[in-house]
Formats: structure tokens, C-alpha cells, sequence
């Protein structure tokens, strides 16, 4: 009898390569650390941080400047408040590539971080840059007490003395605050309609008033905004 | 009408497998005179002889226009591409397996190790001033989150009676991220609770690495690194090498 060796046909030889593929590209998304999740950019903006894991208490929607797709959120846990971004790409999966925190364990009756996000745009026409910025205002509200929280940007001299103006204030009352896991947050923004210039000594202040409707000034604690990339 | 022979039979089954690589030709031409030479032999074992089994056999084959076109039927132009296709992905992700293997773990994993073994090579705290002429190689490693703390150097500059204390911090992992905010986080206090001034560093995502010096006066015994962030605290007391030869 002959020995006629069969060979595989092509259907067989391709679907071979096709299951083959699937492995290899397991191992692509695990070495490239891919984020399948969207908890893979949290766990990435924990990692960084160093304020151990925490939970989103709310999804901030998307930045409405700079990179389109980019989402902002709110995590907290006991000790820490965190604002983070985190976008998809297809490449990568979740990732994050900036945040900022608040140490929240210092015992003080409001912990509250300010960040602020300066994106340069072209214009329709492709030319010229136009800085556009927004600052957020964030913060754990720990003293039952306080009843409302108002943040504001107001105009000083360039010595830092007089007033000028007050560019804007938010006020918020309890009933905007947010709650999880029986706590208090707040968050909002600020977004300039046209560049926003440091030279003009905007200075960020935070107030919070108490049932007997005395106001007080508190210090903002939270860490500078990082980009990690 | 002369009997066809094995080569003949071949050619003409050939012409008709267009759609056929060399390779396949090469295989269903090796399969067919299989069969050619198993009914040959068999025909011989019933007392033909050899020349007329052969021609038998390749007779008994059927017509070779008809075989070769049922043939070609079979080589699919879709799979062909299939094959194709799946190769060029096969050499492409082996490709980013490796280069993203190299770029995101190994350097990562490359720079945990050196931090946990011999920092001083990579961010050298002597290098940052030949003036802390008494100097000593610590070995204090201490836990943040999940990173670790380690402090492998301090100095002093007798005449300006200012120490130096050098430390960098790698994930536990070692293939994980480390805090640089963790690291720049750690102040450094002189026996008096003046604060430490900042002597530079640098970070990437694998290794922060972080130098802080303040005044001393002769007869400290130690300078103290604290770190209160996050509900996490943490306190080192380092001490300072006044009697180390130099």
C-alpha cells in the first residue's frame, strides 16, 4: 500500500490560524494592559494616586472642552475624594490619564479640591489656539451642621488686596449635595467663554454657612490636578 | 485508442486546477498516483501484468478533465484569503505582543527591580552634591498603599550642617504602577520640626525617586521622614552618619 499523505484543506488550515489568533490576541490585551472596564481606569487613577480603592459615586458626563469622549467622574471612599477622566479608545480599552484628590481624613468639616482643566482648541479654521478652561469644585461635607456651600472666583488687584469684581459664584444648598454611602458630597464647574487669563488674579475662594447662618471661609485641601501620561 | 499513461492522465488533470497553489498541485498529484498505484498493484495480486495494471488503474481513474474541475471546485477563493489574512494577523499581534511586552512590562519590571536593589544607579544622590562628605547606605523600607518606601541614603554637608536623605518607591507589584503623588507626599523634619526643602527627583510610571535636605546641628542624632495622607501615617526615624569615615 502507498503512503499517501493528506493534507488539510484550506478551510481547515485557515480556521486552524483563526483559533491560533484568538489566544495571541488574549495575550496582546493582557500585555498591553488593555482596560476592558471602565473600573480598569478607576483601579489606573487609585494605582496612581496611592489613595487605595474606591467607588464612583458619580459619572460627570463627558468634558465638554478638549478631547471629545473624554468622561469625567466622582470616587470616593473613607478617606479619600477623587476626581478622575477616563475615555475608550479602541487600541487601549478604558484608561485614565489625569486626576485629582482630596484627603478626606483630616477630620475637617468640609475636605474641597479645586481643578482646573486648560485645553487649547483651533479654531474652525484650523488656526490660532484658543485657550478655553474649566474648573471644578468638589468636596465632602462631614459636618452636619453646614446647610450650604458656595464657591467663587473673584477678581483682586494685581497686589491681591481690593476686590474687583466677582467673576462667579455658585451657591450650594444640601439638597444639591450628593449622598452615598451615607455621606455628603458636592461637585460643579466652571467653564470660561473665552481665554481665561491668570494675570488677572481670579483667586477661588469656598464658604459654607451653618443653621445659624453665619458663613465661614475654608481652605481648599485637595492635591494638584496630575496628568499621569 | 491508446492507453493513457500516468504522466499523461496528471497533465491533463493539471490544466484544470486553476484556483491550486504549487504546494496543492504538488499534494493532490501525490494522493492521485497513490490511488493509481494501490489499484495497480491490487489488479497485479489478481494476475494482470505490471504495464497493463497500471494502464488499467489510471483507466479505472474516470476522466481527468472531470477530475481536475471537481478538484478546482475545491479551492476556495475565500479561504485562500482566509489563510492569508490570518497570517498577516498572526505576524502583526506576535509583533505588538512583543514590542508592547517590552515597552509596558519589562521596561516597568526592569526599573521595579533596579529600585528595589540599587537605586542608587539610577537616581545617585552623591551625584546631587559632592559636598555631603558624610554619607551612609540605609536600608529602610516601609509600606505606602501598595507601594514600598525606600529610603537608601542619607548625607551631611558638615559645613553648611545640612543633611540629605535620598529614598525612592516602587509598586509591590512588579509590574505595577507606583504613586509618584504618594512619594511627593513625605516631608522630612529636623530634630528642631523645621520642614526639609526639596532636593530634587524625578518619576516615571515605575519608580519615583525623591531627595529632601534641611538643616541640622551637630549633635542631632536623626532627622525624621513623615507621611500623612489618606488616613495613612507614617513616621522614619533616620539617622544621621556624624561618625561615619568618609
Amino acid at each position: 500500500m502507498s503512503k499517501v499523505k493528506k493534507t488539510w484543506s484550506r478551510r481547515k488550515r485557515a480556521l486552524f490560524r483563526i483559533v491560533f489568533l484568538v489566544p495571541l490576541a488574549v495575550l496582546l490585551l493582557f500585555v498591553k494592559r488593555y482596560g476592558f472596564t471602565p473600573g480598569h481606569a478607576l483601579r489606573e487613577v487609585e494605582e496612581r494616586l496611592g489613595c487605595g480603592p474606591t467607588e464612583v459615586i458619580r459619572e460627570l458626563g463627558e468634558l465638554p472642552i478638549g478631547d471629545r469622549g473624554r468622561e469625567m467622574f466622582l470616587a470616593a471612599n473613607d478617606n479619600a475624594l477623587v476626581l478622575g477622566s477616563r475615555k475608550f479608545d479602541l487600541g487601549g480599552g478604558w484608561q485614565t490619564d489625569s486626576a485629582a484628590a482630596v484627603d478626606c481624613s483630616r477630620g475637617e468639616p468640609v475636605a474641597a479640591g479645586t481643578c482646573q482643566m486648560d485645553v487649547l482648541e483651533k479654531d474652525a479654521y484650523g488656526e490660532g489656539d484658543h485657550k478655553q478652561t474649566l474648573i471644578w469644585f468638589y468636596g465632602r461635607v462631614d459636618d452636619p451642621d453646614i446647610q450650604e456651600v458656595e464657591v467663587s472666583l473673584v477678581k483682586y488687584e494685581p497686589d491681591g488686596t481690593d476686590v474687583v469684581e466677582e467673576t462667579w459664584a455658585k451657591t450650594l444648598a444640601q439638597g444639591e449635595w450628593l449622598r452615598a454611602g451615607g455621606r455628603y458630597y458636592f461637585v460643579t464647574s466652571w467653564q470660561t467663554e473665552g481665554p481665561y487669563r491668570e494675570a488677572e488674579n481670579i483667586r477661588v475662594t469656598l464658604r459654607t454657612r451653618n443653621s445659624a447662618g453665619e458663613w465661614a471661609e475654608r481652605d481648599f485641601l485637595g492635591e494638584t490636578y496630575t496628568r499621569f501620561h | 485508442m491508446t492507453a493513457m499513461t500516468r504522466g499523461e492522465f496528471w497533465t491533463r488533470v493539471d490544466k484544470h486546477l486553476r484556483r491550486a497553489t504549487d504546494k496543492e498541485r504538488y499534494a493532490i498529484r501525490a494522493e492521485l498516483e497513490g490511488h493509481i498505484e494501490d489499484h495497480a498493484l491490487a489488479l497485479e495480486e489478481s494476475g494482470y501484468p505490471a504495464g497493463e495494471a497500471v494502464e488499467r488503474a489510471v483507466a479505472a481513474m474516470g476522466e481527468p478533465e472531470e477530475i481536475g474541475r471537481a478538484l478546482n471546485a475545491q479551492f476556495s477563493v475565500f479561504w485562500r484569503v482566509m489563510i492569508w489574512a490570518a497570517s498577516i494577523l498572526i505576524v502583526v499581534l506576535l509583533w505588538e505582543v512583543l514590542t508592547s511586552a517590552y515597552t509596558m512590562n519589562w521596561t516597568v519590571y526592569k526599573k521595579n527591580r533596579q529600585a528595589r536593589t540599587d537605586p542608587y544607579n539610577m537616581y545617585s544622590a552623591e551625584q546631587a552634591g559632592e559636598k555631603y562628605t558624610l554619607s551612609q547606605g540605609l536600608e529602610i523600607r516601609e509600606t505606602i498603599g501598595n507601594d514600598e518606601l525606600y529610603v537608601y541614603w542619607v548625607g551631611i554637608d558638615p559645613k553648611a550642617n545640612e543633611a540629605m536623605v535620598a529614598m525612592c518607591m516602587y509598586d509591590q507589584d512588579p509590574f505595577g504602577w507606583v504613586s509618584r503623588n504618594a512619594l511627593f507626599r513625605v516631608w522630612l523634619e529636623n530634630q528642631a520640626g523645621e520642614t526639609g526643602l526639596g532636593g530634587g527627583g524625578g518619576s516615571d510610571a515605575a519608580i519615583a525617586n525623591r531627595r529632601i535636605k534641611v538643616p541640622v546641628e551637630p549633635g542631632d542624632t536623626h532627622v525624621t521622614l513623615r507621611y500623612d495622607r489618606f488616613g495613612e501615617e507614617l513616621t522614619i526615624e533616620v539617622p544621621l552618619p556624624w561618625e561615619v569615615s568618609q
